[in-house]
């Protein structure tokens, strides 16, 4: 961790409570520029709330977040993303009733200023159609291009999500549970695919697999029972004998 | 005697004993909806019909076999019971996996079949039912004359909703309920007879609405409609309380009757305004209800749209135009006045398909923008002596006005509880047009001029006047066949599919449903106004809740989502409500099951099979089916 | 005016009839279409279906059937249609009726919203209109019309007799508990008027919404009140359970008379004879009155298993005398009959010594009614003890205070 620079992402005694349990409590935690970093912990950690405070998707209860040092507690969702920090879902989100092509092209939208074109076409604009091309093309999803998304096999409605989540080309990749659900082969692929996007940007995992994690994370962040247990790389992390308690019963896939 | 704030104290105690006791049926009734709709995520639309059932039931036992009240008890709530869980068992368990939309929609349904087979069958007025013999009577209480049966409903409802309370919140069964709310298929995991447990929890929901129907029989009129309109205060009071808790439902029914008997004291034209006036506070304060703890669903969670992809701008523009042919040579061979109509109505139910299909936020209000918008073009054709144009743009301008009002705070919510919430503001907007002076209340706004377009057309010539209805319906249609292709039509697609991913992709999802909703609202409106100057009249039937019915069946039975679909659907029915108006009895029972049969077998509705039909017939990998799903979540952490 | 195509076609008839008038060489009856056709608009499925409905369409049928199923050679044809309740469905039917359907004259009604675009559409296209029961004076003040007639009751009618007969029995302080909206406060003004007209006392007075399913609470303030008479300015289902509470807060027990203006046999049979026991009101009409009013009401009630309310059988009467009134003209033509049917006196089982008036009011003598006893009756429908007939002058707002603008002052 270097002392003194602003991260990108920083929580200073963020805290969410349910009722009178506290999912999240006082958490500090600082997420370094480019870097790769995981957020991993037994069930019940506090691993998804935590990415959901970071993501807005949840208001905290207590604490502040920092975005490039600003302070964007108060922040919406979409506020964020328009911050060029996009999150994934942990249940693969595409829009189900619009087909591949179509997904991405949304994407694209905000970006071209026809987020609030009422009465027009997307085919008329060739920039947008150009940029879903190369997209499609980058992604391997040319061929299903007109396939509605809804009925793509589970790990191309990942791949598909990955795709329009970086059509944003956000500096910031927040990813839940990339890896859930998906199935051998997908998985390699997926790494690759993470592997690539994050250079050049700050990636934030939230994970299980251990074997993924130790692939692609250069730091990570340990949490139990709502707090955070350790911080480093995974070598150090995975080493100390606390870690290693709260993870009793875990085995390596 | 003393007085409060003008209202003698003796008065004020007695309105707020009678507001607890109405506050009580209130209760009851919202506590069963609650533990259904907390057990079974199902809207029980037929609620209102099975309260109704309960008191029938109780008149009919004492009628044809002779048995009493105390029995009645007992015996009304279980063959009720009874006979919703065989409907529970027969047609309601297909949709559990379906969106809760169709749920509320056969409910909706079975709601019109046995409010209209019972109106056949007993007739409108009435039935007596007295009170029995051993509660007759009363006391005087100083303050007021209390009738002995009003005291029993008291106690009798407490007993009942606190029995209620403690078998949910406090026993092993009620655990287990509560369980499988939660996490179905845990809990069937651990061997526990999931289905059976959500049957009996239906059954019993119903079987606390017709108790309660049997306590009002003594009291208040045993009707076949009796449980309709008190249903829409019954689903304000479970918005103001919040699904979340049972004791929630329960306070909160109290509370309600208490608020209503205060208003009855101060201000009894408003009492039956202020159960919706005290929602719309709510919503802005607490939007999740007074009690409310339980997260909405659909907030991250995935469903399928309805819609298939649409063919091309060419062929689109083809149909259009061969559609304008069609609509512009019709009246030469049927009726123009059936054929204005239909187009007026069909531009209302496209409207309505534009955020119930496309947006996927339906509506059980947009009668309040047809009705209203009428309104005013009628009064502003009328009295302000404008010419037709400005007529319809003021009438237009009220419902987008009206449209931004409501939808702003409407659109807090979403799902089921959008729906009551501009159920109820439809509610606060009939009660207005019903007492306001420039409606002409239930006389209706009468001979409104037809006048001179622009000054130069006649629009009493039947001619002129139809071509004015083509060209305003083909102008509103192409307007939202144009909307529903744009970017914006996409984004509003990609919001209703998956909010919070459209979110996450940086949309301020709120602002595009508000601005879909005003659309809708403004050009239900254009319908309403026209509809005005056609039919020259303007009245509260088109600001009650049977219009938004109405608009709902004509969108379902098109095809939801579907651009034709509201069209075909919309001529349809008013082809029934003019051809069949000899059948008139059946008429009810008729769109009732219309409803039924949408939900369980045509689920896309006419053009919405008839797509499919052709993906099929050419072999085209057909659309995801385009139905609402509810994807199972995923075990949270 | 209107120009339809219809009406244009008719007019080519008309001058080919004429024609043939010349051809023929004799003075030809003129009906036209070929057939007088009278629809019944009615409420078949709602709230009013047991007080008009299909008993109105059936009345319509006897009445043609007993004139012979023909005038003036041509056949006689009934139709009828649910408006159910619903403005522009009402209307709508109506004017297909006139401008597809050749419907001369349009029956019953029921819905005052209805009624008065109905009066509106028969103006303008020069059609009969005989309303038997929406209440509305407007029918024959400011919306009257040379061809449109209301024959049963109307609100000036239904609140004006029982208020004197009450204070004449030296109930002379009141209480009114109006429903808020445009009937009621009609009814309540009127009604207001009457007491004070005849030396009574209103004591105070509340508004209830439309539809509020519990009106305990109105009771309440005039219970409080101990107003000698609490009158009930509204109809339907809110007056039924307003009486129902009544008794059961211990009002009637308490020596408080209640007073319901508009009040119907159906209304009564919904009640029950315990609860509504007592209840005095006016009537246009009641099936046990004489021989001739039960020789009708046992037909009618063969086919319909229910006694005929007044609507129903002013649907009978209104249609029999419009009948007559083309017998009489020699043609359908709508002013011409209108003339004939004020010309012609009203007499048949319904109203004797019946008028038409200029503004359209069917004026004839009103029973006063009080609900009998349980014990008192002895048959299902045996509801009413006739108090009194009030005579039509009195019963009826007087042409003086007529806003019609037909009726020369």
């Amino acid at each position: 961790m270097t002392d003194g620079a602003v991260y990108v992402l920083e929580t200073r005694g963020l805290s969410r409570a349910f009722g009178g349990f506290f999912a999240v409590n006082g958490v500090n935690f600082r997420l370094a520029r480019n870097s790769m970093h995981a957020v991993i912990g037994p069930n019940g950690a506090g691993k998804t709330t935590l990415f959901n405070l970071l993501t807005k998707f949840l208001p905290p209860s207590a604490g502040t977040i920092l975005h490039d040092g600003e302070d964007v507690t108060r922040l919406s969702m979409p506020a964020m993303a328009k911050r060029s920090v996009v999150r994934s879902f942990q249940i693969s989100a595409v829009f189900a009733g619009l087909t591949v092509r179509e997904n991405i092209e949304l994407a694209l939208l905000r970006e071209h200023g026809l987020a609030w074109n009422l009465l027009g076409r997307i085919a008329r604009h060739r920039g947008v159609l150009e940029r879903a091309d190369a997209l499609l093309e980058r992604f391997g999803l040319s061929e299903y291009a007109g396939t509605m998304a809804g009925s793509l096999s589970y790990g191309r409605k990942r791949v598909l999500e990955l795709a329009t989540t970086l059509a944003l080309e956000p500096s910031v990749l927040l990813l839940d549970e990339p890896m859930a659900g998906l199935g051998h082969e997908d998985i390699g692929r997926v790494t690759q695919l993470i592997r690539e996007a994050g250079k050049g940007r700050t990636v934030l995992l939230v994970e299980h697999n251990m074997n993924v994690v130790a692939e692609l994370a250069d730091t990570i962040t340990v949490m139990v029972r709502g707090e955070v247990l350790a911080q480093g790389s995974y070598a150090e992390v995975s080493s100390r004998a606390d870690v290693m308690a709260a993870y009793t019963g875990q085995t390596h896939e | 005697m003393t007085t409060i704030f003008g209202v003698p104290s003796a008065v004020l105690y007695g309105q707020l004993l009678l507001g607890l006791i109405n506050g009580a049926f209130y209760a009851m009734l919202s506590l069963g909806l609650a533990v259904i709709f907390g057990m079974m995520n199902i809207v029980n639309f037929a609620h209102g019909a099975q309260y109704m059932m309960g008191a029938m039931g109780a008149w009919l036992l004492m009628n044809y076999l002779g048995i009493g009240y105390w029995w009645a008890l007992i015996l009304a709530p279980l063959i009720v019971g009874a006979i919703s869980i065989v409907i529970e068992v027969l047609l309601l368990r297909r949709l559990y996996k379906l969106d809760h939309l169709y749920g509320m929609l056969l409910t909706f349904g079975l709601a019109l079949m046995v409010q209209g087979a019972f109106s056949n069958w007993f007739g409108s007025s009435g039935q007596p039912y007295s009170i029995p013999q051993a509660l007759m009577g009363g006391r005087n209480l100083g303050f007021m004359f209390l009738p002995n049966y009003r005291a029993w409903v008291i106690a009798a409802s407490v007993v009942i909703c606190l029995g209620t309370w403690y078998v949910i919140e406090r026993t092993k069964l009620g655990a287990y309920l509560r369980a499988a709310t939660e996490n179905p298929m845990l809990v069937q995991a651990f061997g526990i007879r999931v289905p059976r447990m959500i049957t009996l929890t239906y059954g019993a929901g119903v079987g606390l609405a017709a108790l309660a129907g049997v306590l009002a029989a003594p009291v208040y009129q045993v009707s076949p409609l009796m449980g309709a309109d008190l249903l829409i205060v019954v689903f304000a009071v479970v918005v103001i309380g919040g699904m979340g808790s049972i004791m929630g439902a329960i306070v909160t029914g109290f509370l309600v009757g208490v608020i209503e008997g205060l208003t009855k004291a101060f201000y009894p034209e408003a009492s039956t305004t202020v159960v919706f006036a005290v929602m719309a506070v709510v919503l802005l304060i607490r939007p999740a209800g007074l009690f409310g703890s339980k997260l909405e669903a659909a907030q991250g969670q995935p469903q399928s749209s309805l819609s298939a992809t649409a063919p091309s701008t060419l062929t689109q523009t083809l149909i259009f135009l061969a559609l304008a042919c069609c609509l512009a040579a019709a009246p030469l061979v049927v009726y123009p006045g059936f054929m204005m109509k239909a187009m007026i109505f069909a531009l209302f139910a496209c409207a309505f398909n534009l955020v119930a299909g496309y947006g996927r936020l339906v509506s059980f209000g947009h009668s309040m923008f047809l009705g209203s918008a009428g309104y005013v073009c009628g009064h502003a054709a009328k009295i302000w002596g404008l010419p037709p144009e400005f007529a319809i743009l003021a009438g237009t301008a009220t419902a987008a006005m009206l449209g931004f009002v409501t939808g702003w705070l409407a659109i807090r919510r979403s799902g089921i509880y959008f729906a009551m919430v501009t159920l109820a503001f439809a509610q606060m907007v009939y009660f207005v047009a019903l007492q306001a002076r420039f409606t002409g209340g239930e006389d209706g706004l009468q001979a409104v001029p037809r006048g001179m377009l622009f000054g130069l057309i006649d629009l009493s010539l039947p001619a002129n006047l139809y071509g004015f209805v083509l060209v305003i319906f083909l102008g509103g249609f192409f307007l939202i066949m144009r909307l529903v292709g744009s970017p914006f039509g996409r984004v509003l697609k990609a919001i209703s599919d998956h909010d919070a991913r459209a979110q996450s992709l940086g949309f301020e999802t709120a602002r595009y449903k508000l601005v879909a909703f005003v659309l809708s609202a403004a050009l239900a409106g254009l319908a309403g106004s026209t509809k005005a100057i056609v039919s020259q009249l303007a009245s509260l039937t088109d600001v009650h809740w049977s219009m938004s019915g109405e608009v709902l069946l004509m969108t379902f039975l098109g095809g939801v989502g579907t651009l034709y679909g509201p069209l075909v659907g919309a001529f349809i029915v008013v082809a029934m409500q003019n051809y069949l108006a000899a059948f008139g009895q059946w008429v009810t029972v008729i769109h009732g099951l219309i409803f039924v049969l949408c939900v369980l077998a045509f689920r896309r509705g006419i053009v919405g099979e008839l797509i499919e039909f052709w993906h099929r017939l050419h072999r085209t990998p057909p659309a995801k089916p385009a139905v609402l799903h509810n994807v199972a979540v995923a075990p949270q952490e | 005016m209107q120009q339809t195509p219809s009406k244009l076609l008719r007019g080519i008839a008309a001058a080919l009839c004429l024609g043939s008038f010349a051809v023929a060489g004799q003075a030809a009856a003129q009906v036209s279409d070929d057939v007088v056709k009278i629809g019944v608009l009615t409420d078949m499925s709602g709230q009013y279906s047991d007080l008009n409905g299909p008993g109105s369409l059936l009345a319509a049928q006897m009445a043609a059937a007993d004139f012979g199923g023909k005038v003036l050679g041509k056949p006689i044809e009934i139709i009828g249609a649910d408006h159910q309740q619903k403005a522009d469905i009402g209307i709508g039917i109506a004017r297909r009726w006139i401008e597809n359907e050749k419907v001369d004259a349009i029956s019953d009604v029921t819905n005052s919203a209805i009624a008065l675009a109905v009066q509106q559409l028969t103006r303008e296209t020069n059609r009969v209109a005989l309303f038997s029961s929406p209440g509305t004076t407007d029918l024959t003040g400011k919306q009257c019309s040379p061809t449109g007639f209301q024959w049963v009751y109307d609100n000036y009618s239904n609140a004006v007799g029982p208020m004197k007969a009450l204070i004449d029995k030296g109930n002379d302080t009141f209480f009114i508990i109006t429903a808020d909206f445009a009937f009621g406060h009609s009814l309540e003004k009127i009604a207001s008027e009457a007491i004070k007209a005849n030396g009574g006392k209103v004591l105070g007075s509340v508004r209830h919404p439309f539809g509020a399913n519990d009106l305990s609470a109105f009771l309440l303030p005039a219970q409080a009140s101990k107003a000698k008479v609490i009158v009930l300015a509204t109809a339907g289902k809110d007056m039924t359970t307003a009486i129902k509470q009544a008794n059961e807060f211990g009002i009637i027990a308490g020596g408080q008379a209640v007073s319901a203006p508009v009040v119907f046999i159906t209304d009564v049979h919904a009640l029950g004879l315990s609860t509504a026991q007592g209840i005095s009101f006016i009537e246009g009409f009641y099936w046990d009155q004489n021989d001739e009013t039960r020789a009708f009401a046992k037909r009618f009630f063969e086919v319909r298993k229910a006694m005929p309310t007044a609507p129903q059988a002013g649907v009978y009467s209104s249609i029999r005398h419009y009948l007559k009134a083309i017998q009489a003209a020699g043609t359908d033509e709508a002013k011409a009959v209108a003339a004939k049917m004020r010309e012609l006196p009203v007499d048949d089982f319904f109203a004797k010594g019946g008028k038409v008036r200029e503004d359209g009011r069917m004026v004839h003598d009103m029973l006063l009614v009080q609900v009998k006893k349980p014990s008192e009756s002895k048959q299902p429908w045996d509801y009413y003890n006739v108090v009194a007939t009030v005579p039509g002058e009195q019963a009826f707002q007087s042409l003086a205070q007529s806003e019609c603008p037909l009726v020369k002052k």
